[in-house]
């Protein structure tokens, strides 16, 4: 009798379990059913799910929470799994868009499912080469071909000539340098390598670009922050960071030679200033290096939002097309606040005749009213 | 025959009952062991079928090539880095932990003192609970400056002069190396030796002791002839349990190890090891390449190494076993089941 009825409460409490976690699953689908500009209630937006940079990370958390404001319904779950998840998910279509800090290559563009997608650029930022040595300030100035040689092991004290050349007048301690860089994939990586590319013959030849490489010397630290923990622990340190990073890190930032001769520090207006090398349309060796407006920081970057462009949902399409367009008008305003710069006008606009692309059932998605301009 | 009876306590079951009941068992039984097994072969085809283009690119030279170059256009990996890596790290880990741990365990059987011996054992328990991830911060931001600053540059000038054993200890890098994540494994494997032993060497007869004693043993001789002989095969059995956690450990060596893939003789400088690199590096390689079929090879690799180990293990026991003289089946089936590995 005692053990009839047990049983009974366990199977009544298994029950109510079931039916509660399949009521609450169901909670935040979308609202809307009419996508019409104009006319009746306002958008409000539908879930959206996007994966992919790390570097863009922050960025985009803050757009999405500033969004909530102007269509509320509009929840936007990124992930950031690095470049090259975001390429993985985008191709395997699990997410609404994907985020990338290096346009698709010709490979990655032939294994995905359709050929109309549209790739746009969303916000700048930079990498740049960060060190921890006791005495010496932020601003040590370097050129690419030293960088790369400290990078290979070929310079290995901070009283090299060759950096001493560079920075006369600046003592010099007679340490070993000691290099860090990132164990797991990331388009940091991918930018930083392809410079250091085109900086120094033995490095294309010897390493070569990509978002992950076989480093010829240094220890690895997983992500932006097991970098800086590495540099920061490690007196003589030194490691390439993205520069939102490496401001909030507290550690020495070099200013490096841009291809005109003068030494740059990076910063948010040495870094909208290399802006202005982007082309459109976007290829695979797409990249803002080297600049050659005056000013520029010589390794800034962009990232990059991929965005199929015949869409079956009109929620998500109207989603996509308003936040996107917001983020390329209203939110480039935010960018400063955490450290990346905004992109130059004439290429958010381009980027906008990108997003006018994106159409459902054949009938193009134009931004909400109130939104873009 | 037996009848339905109703007693205070409950009914007898019939013996049809019991028939049902026996055969009942069985087969839930029988089904979950099987299901063990198809598991790990489900594992292995997933494995398998992943890492398939690496298999067919790469075939057995993968076990001996030191490249890790993801790099597209000149992609090559090789796995010995990681093996390396794996084994030295382990072994590191095995050879702190072992002696301290089957000394704590003989200490807590030695002191009859409670006031001693139970917040000592639950002090060693306690670095069970504490979680893996916790570990590697700890050797991160603790262990991994101590050793860069004082303890590293005090091995190189002493040890380190040392004709062949200083080989181990020249080069003293940065960050990371072998040697700290062998130290921090050393922490983390130290509660299961200690644990096993104490229970091994616990039922160790006490006349053992006494007669060795009474022959004029001193305490510590009593303890090298008759007790650690007799424990042996359970040390052995605890030793390759902790082998075993320290052959998967992820996530704390991969923040101390020093993710730089390399075969050397330093245990100064950086590694890698198998679950550090797939760790790092699987979220984001993609199958565009070769990249994420190397990382699933070199998984089966480690399922492989874990394997050899746990049948080197079994046998090892049981040759440790038989070299003790006296009840070997009593000694054999109490070593084994103690070590939970039959």
């Amino acid at each position: 009798m005692a053990v009839k009825s047990k049983w009974t409460v366990v199977a009544a409490i298994s029950a109510l379990a079931i039916i509660g976690a399949a009521c609450s699953g169901k909670g935040g689908a979308s609202t809307d059913g009419t996508a019409s500009n104009g006319g009746g209630a306002p958008f409000r937006g539908a879930a959206l799910t996007g994966a992919g940079s790390t570097f863009a990370a922050p960025m985009y958390q803050l757009w999405s929470q500033s969004f909530l404001a102007v269509e509320p319904d509009a929840k936007i779950n990124y992930q950031a799994i690095g470049s090259g998840g975001g390429i993985e998910q985008f191709t395997a279509k699990t997410v609404d868009f994907g985020a990338t800090d290096v346009p698709l290559q010709r490979d990655e563009i032939s294994a995905l499912p359709t050929q109309s997608y549209i790739q746009f650029p969303t916000c700048l930022g930079a990498v740049v080469f960060a060190y921890n040595v006791k005495g010496l300030q932020s601003g040590l100035k370097l050129d690419g071909p030293t960088i790369a040689d400290i990078f290979l092991g070929k310079i290995t004290t901070w009283n090299d000539p060759a950096i001493a050349a560079q920075n006369p007048g600046v003592s010099l301690p007679d340490e070993s340098i000691k290099v860090f860089h990132r164990a797991d994939e990331s388009g940091t990586t991918a930018v930083w390598t392809q410079w250091l590319s085109e900086e120094s013959p033995e490095w294309a030849s010897k390493v070569g670009a990509d978002k992950a490489v076989q480093w010829p010397i240094g220890s690895g630290g997983n992500g932006n922050d097991g970098v800086a923990a590495g540099i920061s622990q490690t007196e003589g340190g030194v490691g390439y960071l993205s520069y939102d990073f490496a401001v909030t890190a507290d550690l020495g930032i070099a200013d490096i030679k841009a291809p005109d001769g003068s030494y740059v520090t990076p910063s948010i207006d040495s870094i909208s200033k290399a802006g202005g090398g982007l082309s459109f349309p976007i290829r695979p060796d797409t990249n803002i290096l080297n600049s050659q407006t005056p000013g520029a920081y010589p390794v800034a970057s962009t990232t990059y939002v991929l965005i199929y462009s015949d869409q079956t949902d009109r929620a998500k399409a109207q989603t996509l097309v308003d936040f996107w367009t917001w983020a390329l008008t209203a939110g480039q305003q935010q960018t400063e606040q955490i450290n990346y710069a905004p992109l130059p006008s004439s290429f958010a606009t381009s980027a906008l005749s990108e997003l006018s692309k994106i159409t459902v059932a054949g009938a193009p998605i134009t931004p909400s009213s109130g939104i873009g301009g | 025959m037996e009848t339905e009876q109703t007693r205070e306590y409950g009914t007898v079951p019939t013996r049809r009952h019991r028939a049902v009941a026996d055969r009942a068992f069985r087969w839930v039984t029988l089904a979950a062991g099987l299901g063990l097994v198809v598991m790990l072969g489900l594992l292995l085809w997933v494995l398998g079928e992943g890492g398939w283009r690496a298999i067919r690119e790469f075939g057995l030279h993968f076990l001996i090539g030191r490249d890790w170059n993801p790099v597209a256009g000149r992609e090559s990996y090789g796995a010995l880095p990681f093996i390396f890596g794996t084994a030295v790290t382990s072994a590191v880990a095995m050879m702190l932990a072992v002696p301290i741990g089957v000394g704590v365990a003989l200490l807590l059987n030695e002191i009859s003192s409670g006031w001693v011996r139970n917040p000592l054992a639950v002090l060693v328990d306690l670095l069970a609970a504490i979680p893996s991830v916790v570990y590697g911060l700890w050797g991160l931001y603790v262990l991994v400056p101590i050793f860069d600053r004082d303890v590293e540059p005090a091995l190189e000038s002493t040890v380190g002069r040392i004709p062949v054993v200083g080989d181990l200890f020249r080069g003293a890098g940065n960050g990371g190396d072998l040697l700290t994540a062998g130290v921090v494994l050393a922490v983390m494997i130290l509660p299961i030796v200690t644990a096993v032993s104490r229970e091994v060497i616990a039922i160790v007869p006490g006349d053992l002791r006494e007669a060795s004693l009474a022959l004029g043993a001193t305490r510590y001789e009593a303890v090298r002839m008759a007790v650690l002989p007799y424990a042996r095969p359970g040390i052995v059995g605890a030793s390759m349990l902790g082998l075993g956690r320290a052959l998967g450990e992820t996530i704390a060596v991969a923040l101390v190890v020093g993710n730089q893939p390399r075969v050397g003789a330093s245990l100064l400088q950086g590694g890698y090891t198998i679950p550090a690199v797939i760790a790092n590096e699987f979220r984001e390689a993609t199958s565009v390449g070769l990249h994420r079929s190397a990382l699933l090879f070199l998984a089966l690799v480690l399922v492989a190494m874990a394997l050899a180990m746990a049948t080197v293990s079994r046998l090892l026991v049981r040759h440790t076993a038989r070299l003790v003289g006296g009840a070997v089946e009593v000694r054999d089936e109490a070593a084994v089941t103690t070590m939970g590995m039959a």
